[in-house]
């Protein structure tokens, strides 16, 4: 694979060196005719492999390692400000947003469960680390736990101040808390995401529980890079909120390949159909030719996602064979290598999955997640992006399985430590379900 | 027989299969040694279990207990006891109707020492059950519970069936004539291993599935050839080099079954040869459990008594890697003698029983190759492949094994105090250590879920440094079934909770 496309970037056609070019100098591409834009940039790169190597020359490092799903190693590859940056840093948004949309469901239910199974231990910051935890997930429960914070222990202050309306990060102070929050207050005014990563890796608070630590991490950290990746996309196309991304629709291929929306016709059109950002592309119109992505059925109904991921698979079938019949060597060769099918098929699964569970239909998002896991590979890696395991982690949880969103989570963490934090809350809830309870165990 | 199993070609048992005929048939490595709840020791016979016979609670689809047999509860303030209402109308598969005293049957025959139950650690909370009236029984606590429904889970069995002795012998004829309260009857145990079970019309829920088999069948590469030829339904584990075939086969469904499972090769830590850590550590030292692994699937070598994404595992403790030189540094300070080929121990050459399962293709090929590991550095290991009866009755019961390759599989709880605790009714291998039987102890009685995750990670660093045992893996774990059947949600552990589900067009 990684051979293919080193050949094909390295100039089979001519193409121009990688250069820096800023995400709004790219050229816009030409309009692809009726063969090439029938099914997006699907049959763009099988038709026309030279567009493909074009696209390549324009940073092939950071192309490989985004096909890699290495999103941090295709950021420092891309050139700065560049297209292709672009792309890697919506991924990197969506992945961080999945991420804060599960510490904040994980953290609600592990406190308030907490409370009510066996109540929180006194003198602990569990109430601050709740207080802080609801901020950021708009959970609700925030002025309840301020009030639970007891005075002179640390955040207490930070605590009140959430609970009058301030955001933490607005909040100074000395104490553990106050400290981390300021390397929140970095990200956000600064830009500066380092010493908060680094310090991902650590608790926020370690306390002495008997001869064992009770330690809590930092439940604000995804919400905070998932907002810093957003400014970023948003900074590097040039415009000011989430719909900037309607600049990916203009840029021809660079701006769709391995995307789940194949034409640039479906990404305008759900952006005018201004859904939840990362449910873009869960329904483009291009799928519509197999009764695919539309509307869903109201309710979790697991079968009506059960049939419709049976249409895909039967209408990308079909397109596959298309387009295989109508390619070149070149076109089948990347239909093969680069995986082209089974990567729109993952990209289109993981958002329609995402699609389900940001409107709490946690069956329907646990049957797309687990269909879009290529089950042959247990890492991160171009056979199953970051996404497929955050989403994976969050039906799990959402279903009350728990201790098998922790299988999802422990893969995750192989590449992306930094969940260090998030793993070990959803440890904790899996642990909290099962307290007073003796397992049962056997032989297989 | 198995061998002559495993000479049929596909094409024989197609034949001998034949068609589903509403039956959902299901393929098993091993068929349960027996259909008992009081006995089961595999999970071949949990999942049978699930079909036949109930509990007071059981999950519902977000894990949650919910009443089974039970319909309601009233919880003492003081936590130490509880009122349990059972479901009016219940009848057994014979007709009988259900009753207080079954409950009551079930709590005795399962703590009756002389029956010795393997699941008598399940009621070890319970200090007594007192019958109320026909369809209530009281439950009295060894101490305050938190949600004692939780642990109610176990399986009740018929007292009319035992003429209301709790004294259970293990060959009581019950094994072959199971009767439960479950949405499916045992109809016949099949001379080739496989038993059919067919709907309980009596059930309040009957499920739309009229018959369901179990089919022992012992090769797993016929298991999946069997599945796309459409002549079983499911089958309960597929092996990891079929899962690309299965994932692409528009025929058939994938659905994760991660068991937390890990597996091991234990020592019978009363022989006097592992009595010495440094014979234990240097064993583990010899053993390379990643080349074990490679052939027979894709997992993660663990390096204690927990899978690697539990909360429990200590991932500061390093799985151990082999280090020949350094084992037989050990093994010369135990006293060990190396002659140049063989290790001796008192002039006589090492030679240890390796028991393992006789009907699981896979271990069968770890022990060649753990066989050939052990040899190539002076250890000579002779291998015993036991069926499920001799199994029992050698490991379980009389402890008659050097060592033994197996697997633990376990419940979302991951408790490991059966296997580790000194008092554990699974600790067949001896093992004894007072401060893991302190930390298994305070982690069941803990309240606060940071501090137990504690505890057990401290367990996992203890019990890791003492070798008991010779961690090996967890492997990556799927169960496949035929797209006819639709509705399917797997219970992460008994697998067939939600079978009531399922359908079968």
């Amino acid at each position: 694979m990684i051979a293919l496309l080193l050949a094909l970037a390295c100039g089979r056609q001519g193409s121009p060196p990688a250069g820096s070019a800023p995400a709004n100098s790219v050229a816009p591409a030409p309009r692809p005719d009726q063969a090439t834009d029938r099914y997006g940039w699907l049959s763009e790169v099988t038709l026309q492999p030279e567009q493909f190597a074009e696209v390549m020359a324009t940073g092939r490092e950071g192309w490989i390692a985004y096909h890699a799903n290495d999103f941090v190693r295709a950021l420092d590859a891309f050139p700065p400000a560049d297209l292709g940056q672009a792309r890697v840093m919506w991924s990197l948004y969506l992945l961080n947003a999945d991420l804060a949309r599960l510490s904040g469901f994980a953290n609600d239910q592990f406190f308030s469960e907490w409370e009510a199974r066996t109540g929180l231990p006194p003198d602990s910051a569990a109430p601050v680390v709740a207080t802080l935890a609801s901020y950021c997930s708009e959970s609700g429960t925030l002025a309840g736990w301020a009030s639970r914070a007891k005075e002179g222990q640390a955040g207490f202050d930070m605590a009140q101040e959430i609970a009058r309306g301030r955001s933490p990060w607005d909040v100074e102070g000395s104490d553990a808390f106050a400290r981390r929050m300021a390397l929140h207050r970095l990200v956000r005014t600064e830009g500066e995401v380092e010493p908060l990563m680094r310090a991902a890796m650590r608790p926020v608070i370690v306390e002495q529980a008997g001869e064992f630590e009770r330690v809590f991490y930092d439940p604000c950290l995804h919400r905070t890079t998932a907002d810093y990746w957003l400014k970023r996309t948003a900074d590097t196309l040039d415009g000011t909120d989430w719909q900037a991304i309607a600049a990916f629709a203009d840029r021809g291929l660079a701006g769709r390949i391995f995307s789940p929306w194949l034409r640039a016709d479906d990404l305008r059109s759900e952006l005018r159909a201004n859904p939840e950002p990362g449910a873009v592309g869960a329904r483009s119109p291009s799928l519509r030719a197999f009764g695919v992505g539309t509307n869903p059925h109201a309710g979790d109904d697991l079968n009506s996602a059960l049939t419709e991921i049976a249409s895909l698979d039967h209408g990308l079938a079909r397109w596959r064979a298309e387009l295989e019949s109508s390619a070149g060597d070149d076109g089948r060769a990347l239909i093969a290598d680069l995986d082209l099918f089974e990567r729109f098929r993952q990209e289109w699964l993981t958002t329609r999955a995402r699609y389900a569970l940001v409107e709490d239909r946690p069956r329907q998002g646990l049957a797309y997640a687990e269909a879009a896991r290529n089950v042959t590979d247990r890492f991160v890696g171009a056979a199953n992006g970051p996404v497929v395991w955050a989403l994976l982690a969050e039906a799990n949880l959402r279903l009350g399985h728990t201790r098998e969103a922790l299988d999802a989570l422990h893969i995750l963490s192989g590449t992306h430590p930094e969940i260090v934090g998030l793993k070990e809350l959803t440890g904790n809830l899996a642990v909290l379900r099962g307290i007073g309870e003796a397992g049962d165990s056997k032989e297989e | 027989m198995r061998i002559l199993r495993g000479m049929l070609s596909v094409a024989a048992l197609l034949a001998a299969f034949g068609a589903s005929g509403g039956q959902l048939r299901y393929a098993e490595d091993r068929a349960p040694g027996i259909v008992s709840p009081l006995f089961a020791t595999t999970m071949a016979e949990v999942r049978i279990n699930e079909l036949v016979f109930e509990g007071l609670y059981t999950d519902d689809a977000e894990l949650r207990s919910v009443p089974d047999l039970a319909v309601r509860h009233e919880f003492a303030a003081d936590k130490s006891s509880l009122l349990v209402h059972l479901r009016p109308n219940v009848v057994w598969h014979d007709g009988t109707p259900f009753s207080a005293s079954d409950v009551v049957f079930t709590y005795e025959a399962m703590k009756h020492p002389k029956t010795a139950s393997p699941e008598s650690g399940r009621v070890a909370f319970v200090a007594g059950v007192e019958r109320v009236d026909d369809l209530a029984v009281r439950f009295t606590f060894v101490k305050p519970e938190i949600s004692p429904w939780d642990r109610l889970h176990f399986k009740i069995l018929p007292a009319h069936r035992f003429d209301g002795n709790p004294e259970v012998a293990r060959q009581h004829p019950f094994r072959q004539a199971p009767v439960g309260t479950g949405p499916y009857r045992v109809e016949a145990f099949q001379e080739d291993g496989s038993i059919s079970l067919v709907r309980f019309e009596g059930h309040r829920q009957a499920p739309p599935i009229p018959a369901v088999v179990m089919r022992e069948i012992t090769d797993k590469a016929y298991q999946a050839k069997l599945l796309i030829y459409e002549s079983i339904e499911a089958l309960v584990r597929v092996l990891p080099r079929d899962l690309a075939m299965l994932q692409a086969d528009a025929r058939v469904a994938l659905a994760p079954y991660q068991t937390h499972s890990w597996w091991y090769v234990g020592m019978d830590l009363g022989h006097p040869g592992f009595a010495k850590p440094e014979v234990r550590e240097a064993l583990s030292l010899l053993v390379d459990a990643a080349a074990l692994l490679a052939p027979i699937g894709t997992g993660e070598v663990v390096s204690g008594p927990f899978v690697p994404s539990s909360p429990f595992y200590n991932h500061d403790v390093a799985a151990v890697s082999p280090d020949a030189a350094r084992a037989a540094a050990l093994l010369r300070s135990a006293g060990w003698t190396h002659d140049g080929r063989t290790w001796s121990v008192d002039g006589k050459p090492v030679r240890l029983r390796l028991a393992t399962a006789a009907n699981i293709e896979v271990a069968q090929d770890v022990v060649i190759n753990l066989q050939a590991q052990l040899a190539r550095h002076g250890i000579a290991v002779d291998p015993e492949f036991l069926g499920p009866a001799e199994w029992k009755r050698r490991v379980w019961g009389d402890r008659d094994f050097d060592l033994v390759l197996s697997q633990w599989t376990f419940d979302r709880n991951e408790d490991i105090y059966e296997q580790f605790h000194t008092k554990g009714t699974r600790n067949f291998f001896g093992y004894t250590d007072p401060e893991v039987d302190g930390l298994l102890d305070a982690a069941r009685a803990a309240t606060d879920p940071i501090v137990k995750k504690a505890q057990l990670r401290k367990a996992h660093a203890a019990i890791a440094a003492d070798h008991p045992m010779v961690f090996l893996w967890t492997l990556d774990s799927y169960a496949a079934f035929s797209r006819k059947i639709e509705g399917v949600d797997v219970h992460p552990f008994s697998f067939f909770t939600w079978v009531n589900r399922w359908t079968m067009p």
